[in-house]
């Protein structure tokens, strides 16, 4: 005796990109905490050191979140003006910003207090960083000078004056005290040493120069202006490396994930983007809400901080791991203790014992218990059931040419009710359009018709449930017309350029759908 | 020297209705001319009986003797046969082709048989008795007497019931009653009732039979003609196909063409189902001790059912093919499976079935559609079933292609394209890739391309269709994060002038594709889909047939048409010679350069491919119709001898070619001699599972290796080999009986002593080692000289090192047994150092 078979139920191909691990990992954050901000978050900086504070720098204000509770833990807004590029020391006791004032102040983190004011600049200063030894200073300004401060005398160790415009991006070599790397809107990505007090190499990017970044082993430097990123080899004196150029605007920030593997990319295209370090190919990308003026992710990759130029800071935690909790099984009755599952599954069969085995009974979709029993037009209904016919309308289509291959499908047809009819119909008219189901719905339709056509003007809703039908396979016909005329124009132009004989190959460009052949319709 | 046809597979045993043996350990079927008895509990046929001359119609047991049963034939003979050991006793003979038998225990010395009138005016048939002779003689002749007359021929028109006091038949509307002891006749007519079958019960005065409504109708107290009790069960939607009732009475089987065998309780309504066996049934018998039934299907199939579970299944090659079924059978054609050397042909609606040629076993029917058979609503208007109509193996047998298809000239029609991996894991064929419509309509040819020199290269599968396009198939990369995964798509398409498409075929190394299209031949490349070049002729007749050949004329390209067969030279792109002659069937054969083909008049050619003139032609070589036929590489490749002796064909030394008929029989051509040799072949293996009740694959692999051992000189040659120097005191201790032997204690001696090697013995072995390796260097130097030797000498060195293995074997045994000094019994420890002292 062979089991039923259950009713096979094509699935097709879907379209579309498949998601990757990769898309998938910057996918699984949890909806993210907004904060409003009065102005655009220009800097986002996170502490290297557990528990991942960060600094955001906003209108006159520095602030430093905690990634535990989402909350600002201190707010430094002793700035007359606006502030920019605070960050803190690697140890995070200090943190340096500059600002619209021109003026460099290093505070001390936890009482707030102003420590040094380094005065000297006659701008606006973008970017303040502290040195690999941290007891110097950088910082870039939109005087055209990059300038270095020593903390414990609060002077100004050395200037650069060979930018020819704002100096609005900076970063300082990680594997040396002596290197720092600014990049200029005169389209320049320049490396000055402070032991020769000279430039050492300088790069053309092309654009504005909006951010820079470098490797933390110093060889390999990143540059971010315009709609493209470009990695330049140190080393090999300022070789370009790679041009990446996802992005359709300005990008705005650079930041590396926590293993310096993955290099973000914010954008004023509201996308932030993560790209691959070996292969500098996109894996993956973050859509935000507004324009995005820095981006910042802590050390172990589970928090990512996005601040947009509306004033709005986004912080992503990354999802926790779901543990399985214990439900709490309160069963009463036969099915509550231990034993009753054990009953008899512990007993030995003794040797002539005559072993019975038992057989599970699998388990069957309702239209198909009907099938097996034969019940044919409860089968039709059981597929027609809103769930089935609209998450799954390749079931209810199976069911359908089962039917037919049984020759019973007149049979499940007839002796319906108005309301039946109308869902049928609109079943009918929703999937006639779909290429896998056209050809059975066709036949089902012009089956229905010849039953139903003597009695359908008694009923107005099954009547315009056929209207609509009709409109939608007169829309579809003139959408094959259209088709084809493209795919005629597609043919002669492939002809022309290819100006081969004529009996040759047409690689899968043949008319993929033949013109719907509706006898009953019409 | 004439070629034989012989038949393979596809002899037909559910003709007539299975009989089981009292002790229901055999079951007897008639197939043929034969009689085959086949064991219960492994389901082999461990007996033969051949002696008739034409088709057996009918089996009954001797109820005076239960390892007796009687057979008969339209011949005009009824045999005796001892069926356990295959001897005939006796035969009567009948003036008249006998086409039933009836016997009873209440009539033991009694047969009835159903026989054809002496007059040949009469069509209907008689029923006959006679006595059994008691002489010794082997044959006898016997005049019968006639008890009824006008009863149509059937096995299932006629029974025995109520212990043997009536016999009942039926003809369709009448029901005829005829009372063995009274000799009196009640005769009952059912207007509205057509029979199809009848049965009764064993004991009590009931007939039940079944009619053509699906109804089985019950009739008792029938000696009153005119107070017959009726009753009606009514399940069967379609025609009763037969009853039976058990042994003692108590249930009644019903059978039909809705696959499922009913059980009824007698008396009662209640009825238990045996539902979805896959194929109509047309017999049911059941065994004296209730525990099986024997259920004989449609398709040649017999299914054992005990406890209303499907126990076991015989079968040889399945006959797919329904009567209903539109298409002709095996449509498909026949297929080679590389993997399992399987035949492939459509089996059960939908299935596909691997046959092993050689042990006439079908190994599994593969289900390719996944749907479930449903028996049509009236026999008349059959349903339209989803079959198989193309199938493919790629070169390794790793990927399979099938193709199915259902029109049935009302709603669109369903086409479905397949891909099956071998999953060696599961051993069995795995779904791949469905494609829903590859084509618009339907499609003409399916094939694999051979795989290239370089493996490297993507399976490639090619499909044409009449709607006049071909596409190649690519196996593509599929793999997601959760999976990895291959699946096959469409890489191109390729037409020529709207025509329609044709046959395909690969060039014997897949690197040229040659597509027919109607009456023009093209030729592709498969890896660009570029068109090559095209070759055709005046007939405008579609091409039937490509085929490229193999080996040396792999550049040769054979088209057949209505009227002609072409060959044509793909080196230059002409046509090299050609015959005017309408070829139904072309086979080439993929190991050598010969090719067969088969005109409308049965005849026979054999073609070699750079001649027009056929290498031999056999005039009307064929009796049945031909549908279909296919070369397959010899499992036993013939050695040198066998190929130079000449009782093979030349054209079929390295395959063998394999005819399908309409009929669903496999018939193989062969050589006179070696059909004989076959014969004795079979004999032999026939006798092995005879000796060995029940036969199991694993019984039969002892057999061979006792066969083997027991072969004089190569027990001597082993004993050399293995240094077995105990193995005579062994047999001498084992072959005694246990009774006769003496006291351990004084054999033990001996007996370990002859486990013992013996010092001087070995003293000697070391020595010839030494004198060998010499020897052996010597050789080496001769090795350049004389090539011809060589596996002779290697066969020395193989020797030798089993000797010294055999040896190191024995050291082991020494020390294991000094070891038993230490624990076992004492008398033994000290044999032992007596031994080895000495």
């Amino acid at each position: 005796m062979a089991e039923f078979k259950k009713t096979t139920t094509a699935r097709f191909p879907r379209g579309g990109k498949t998601l990757t691990k990769e898309q998938e990992y910057w996918k699984n954050f949890q909806f993210p905490v907004t904060v409003k901000d009065y102005a655009g978050i220009t800097h986002i900086n996170f502490s290297p050191l557990e528990p991942y504070q960060f600094v955001t720098s906003s209108s006159t204000r520095v602030q430093i979140y905690n990634t535990l509770t989402n909350k600002v833990d201190k707010t430094i807004s002793r700035f007359k003006d606006i502030v920019y590029g605070g960050i803190l020391r690697d140890d995070g006791r200090l943190l340096v910003a500059g600002g619209v004032e021109g003026l460099v102040r290093l505070f001390d983190v936890s009482g707030r207090a102003i420590l040094r004011t380094f005065k000297g600049h006659e701008k606006p200063i973008q970017i303040t960083k502290f040195l690999a030894d941290n007891t110097h200073i950088m910082s870039c300004s939109d005087d055209q000078t990059v300038r270095c401060w020593d903390i414990p005398s609060e002077t100004e160790v050395v200037k650069f004056e060979d930018h020819s415009d704002y100096v609005r991006s900076g970063c300082i070599n990680p594997a040396s005290k002596d290197v720092i790397v600014t990049g200029s809107y005169d389209h320049t990505v320049k490396l000055f040493d402070l032991r020769t007090k000279a430039n050492i190499l300088s790069v053309d990017h092309g654009q504005p120069v909006e951010s820079v970044l470098m490797f933390p082993g110093g060889g390999v430097f990143l540059s971010a202006g315009g709609n493209y990123v470009k990695v330049w080899d140190a080393l090999a004196g300022g070789r370009l490396l790679a041009t990446l150029g996802e992005h359709h605007k300005t990008i705005t920030c650079l930041c590396f994930s926590g293993k310096y593997d993955r290099l973000f990319t914010g954008s004023l295209d509201r996308h932030v983007k993560v790209h691959d370090v070996t292969t500098y190919k996109t894996v993956a990308g973050i859509t935000c809400s507004s324009p995005i003026l820095s981006v910042g992710i802590s050390a172990d990759d589970k928090t990512l901080a996005v601040g947009m130029a509306d004033g709005l800071l986004s912080i992503k935690h990354r999802k926790q791991e779901e543990k399985k909790e214990k439900t709490e099984t309160t069963r009463t009755g036969p099915g509550s203790s231990y034993q009753y599952y054990v009953k008899g599954r512990m007993y030995q069969p003794k040797q002539n014992d005559l072993l019975v085995d038992h057989r599970r009974k699998e388990k069957m979709a309702k239209y198909d218990v009907h099938l097996r029993k034969f019940e044919h037009s409860k089968a039709l209904d059981a597929s027609l059931q809103t769930n089935v016919r609209t998450i799954t309308p390749n079931v209810t289509i199976a069911v359908l040419q089962e039917l037919i291959r049984r020759d019973v499908i007149n049979m499940a047809l007839s002796g319906r009710d108005e309301r039946w009819l109308r869902i049928m119909v609109t079943f009918i008219r929703k999937n006639i359009s779909n290429t896998s189901f056209n050809a059975t719905l066709v036949d089902v339709a012009n089956v229905l018709l010849d039953i139903y056509s003597p009695v359908v003007a008694e009923s107005p809703a099954v009547t315009n449930a056929l209207k609509l039908l009709k409109n939608t396979l007169k829309q579809e016909l003139e959408f094959q017309d259209n088709l084809h005329e493209v795919s005629g124009m597609l043919d002669s132009i492939l002809a022309a350029s290819q100006s081969r004989p004529s009996a040759t190959l047409t690689s899968h460009n043949e008319p993929l759908i033949k013109p719907l052949t509706v006898n009953g319709i019409s | 020297m004439e070629p034989r046809l012989v038949q393979r597979g596809g002899r037909k045993f559910v003709q007539e209705r299975t009989i089981f043996s009292k002790d229901s350990k055999f079951l007897l079927c008639c197939s043929g001319t034969v009689v085959n008895v086949l064991s219960t509990s492994s389901g082999e046929c461990v007996q033969t009986l051949t002696s008739h001359q034409e088709a057996v119609t009918g089996i009954q047991l001797n109820h005076s003797n239960q390892l007796q049963v009687f057979t008969c034939s339209v011949e005009g003979t009824v045999k005796q046969w001892d069926f356990p050991d295959g001897i005939l006793l006796k035969t009567y003979k009948l003036p008249t082709p006998v086409l039933g038998l009836l016997t009873s225990s209440a009539h033991p010395d009694v047969v009835f048989a159903v026989v054809k009138p002496k007059s040949k005016e009469r069509e209907n048939l008689e029923l006959v008795r006679f006595k059994l002779s008691k002489t010794t003689g082997r044959t006898t002749k016997i005049d019968p007497s006639i008890i009824m007359n006008n009863i149509s021929f059937n096995s299932k028109t006629f029974a025995f019931g109520a212990r043997g006091k009536i016999i009942a038949t039926i003809q369709d509307h009448v029901l005829r009653i005829y009372f063995v002891k009274t000799q009196k006749f009640v005769r009952l007519k059912e207007k509205r009732i057509r029979f199809t079958c009848i049965a009764c019960h064993p004991t009590e005065l009931c007939i039940a039979a079944g009619d053509t409504l699906g109804r089985i109708h019950y009739y008792r107290n029938f000696t009153e003609v005119e107070n017959v009790a009726k009753s009606v069960n009514h399940w069967h939607s379609l025609r009763v196909e037969d009853l039976c009732f058990t042994s003692e009475g108590s249930y009644l089987f019903s059978v039909g063409h809705e696959c499922t065998m009913v059980q009824w309780q007698y008396n009662t309504n209640h009825k238990d189902f045996l539902p979805r066996l896959l194929n109509p049934i047309s017999h049911v018998s059941s065994s004296p001790d209730n525990q099986i039934q024997a259920l004989s299907l449609f398709n040649n199939v017999i299914l054992l059912v005990s406890n209303n579970r499907v126990v076991r299944t015989i079968q040889g090659l399945n006959h797919g093919h329904l009567q209903q079924q539109q298409q002709p059978p095996c449509h498909a054609g026949l297929t080679f499976d590389p993997r399992t050397k399987a035949l492939v042909v459509n089996g059960k609606v939908g299935h596909l079935q691997f046959y092993q040629v050689e042990e006439d076993r079908s190994l599994y029917n593969l289900d390719i559609v996944g749907q479930n058979y449903i028996s049509p609503e009236s026999l008349d208007k059959p349903l339209i079933h989803t079959d198989v109509d193309h199938m493919a193996f790629n070169i390794d047998g790793h990927w399979l292609a099938t193709i199915e298809s259902r029109d049935d000239g009302q709603n669109s029609s369903e086409l479905r394209l397949k891909f099956w991996c071998y999953d060696d894991q599961k051993d069995s064929f795995i779904l791949n890739t469905n494609v829903e419509n590859p084509h618009l309509v339907k499609i003409t040819s399916l094939c694999f391309q051979p795989s290239l020199s370089n493996k490297e290269a993507t399976p490639t599968a090619v499909t044409a269709s009449v709607d006049g396009k071909f596409k190649i198939w690519n196996l593509v990369d599929d793999s997601d994060i959760y999976r990895s995964n291959q699946c096959w798509n469409c890489g191109s398409v390729g037409f020529y002038r709207d025509l329609p498409c044709g046959e395909v075929c690969f060039t014997s190394d897949g690197s040229l594709l040659a597509v027919a299209f109607s009456h023009v031949i093209t030729l592709w490349d498969p890896a660009t889909n570029v068109l090559r070049t095209t070759l055709s002729h005046d007939s405008k007749h579609p091409i039937r047939k490509l085929q490229f050949g193999h080996g040396e004329c792999s550049h040769l390209l054979v088209s057949t048409t209505a009227t002609i067969m072409c060959v044509w030279n793909l080196l230059t792109c002409s046509m090299s010679w050609n015959v005017c002659m309408d070829v139904s069937i072309l086979l080439c054969d993929p190991l050598s350069q010969y090719w067969v083909a088969i005109d409308s008049t049965k005849t026979l050619y054999v073609f070699e491919a750079n001649s027009p003139k056929p290498v031999a032609t056999y005039q009307k070589f064929f009796k049945g119709q031909i549908i279909s036929g296919i070369f397959i590489p010899r499992l036993h490749p013939l050695s040198e001898a066998e190929r130079e002796n000449e009782d093979v064909f030349p054209w079929l030394q390295r395959s063998q070619l394999y005819m399908m008929t309409k009929k669903q029989e496999l018939y193989t051509v062969v050589s006179k001699q070696e059909a004989e040799r076959e014969e004795k072949r079979n004999a032999q293996r026939v006798q092995g599972i005879q000796e060995n009740l029940p036969a199991t694959p694993f019984s039969l692999l002892i057999e061979q290796n006792k066969e083997r051992t027991l072969d004089g000189k190569e027990r001597v040659e082993s004993a050399k080999l293995h240094g077995n120097p105990s193995s005579d005191a062994i047999r001498n201790l084992l072959s005694a009986p246990a009774h006769v032997l003496p006291p351990v204690r004084t054999l033990c001696s001996s007996f370990i002593r002859a486990h013992l090697p013996k010092m001087h013995q070995d003293s000697d072995e070391t020595d010839m080692e030494i004198s060998d390796n010499d020897s052996e260097e010597d050789e080496k130097k001769d090795e350049s000289e004389s090539d011809e030797d060589m596996p002779k000498k290697k066969k020395n060195e193989e020797a030798d090192s089993n000797d010294f293995q055999t040896l190191s074997i024995d050291d082991k045994e020494l020390k294991r047994l000094s070891k038993l000094t230490l624990t076992d019994t004492q008398w033994v420890g000290d044999l032992l150092k007596e031994e080895l002292k000495s």
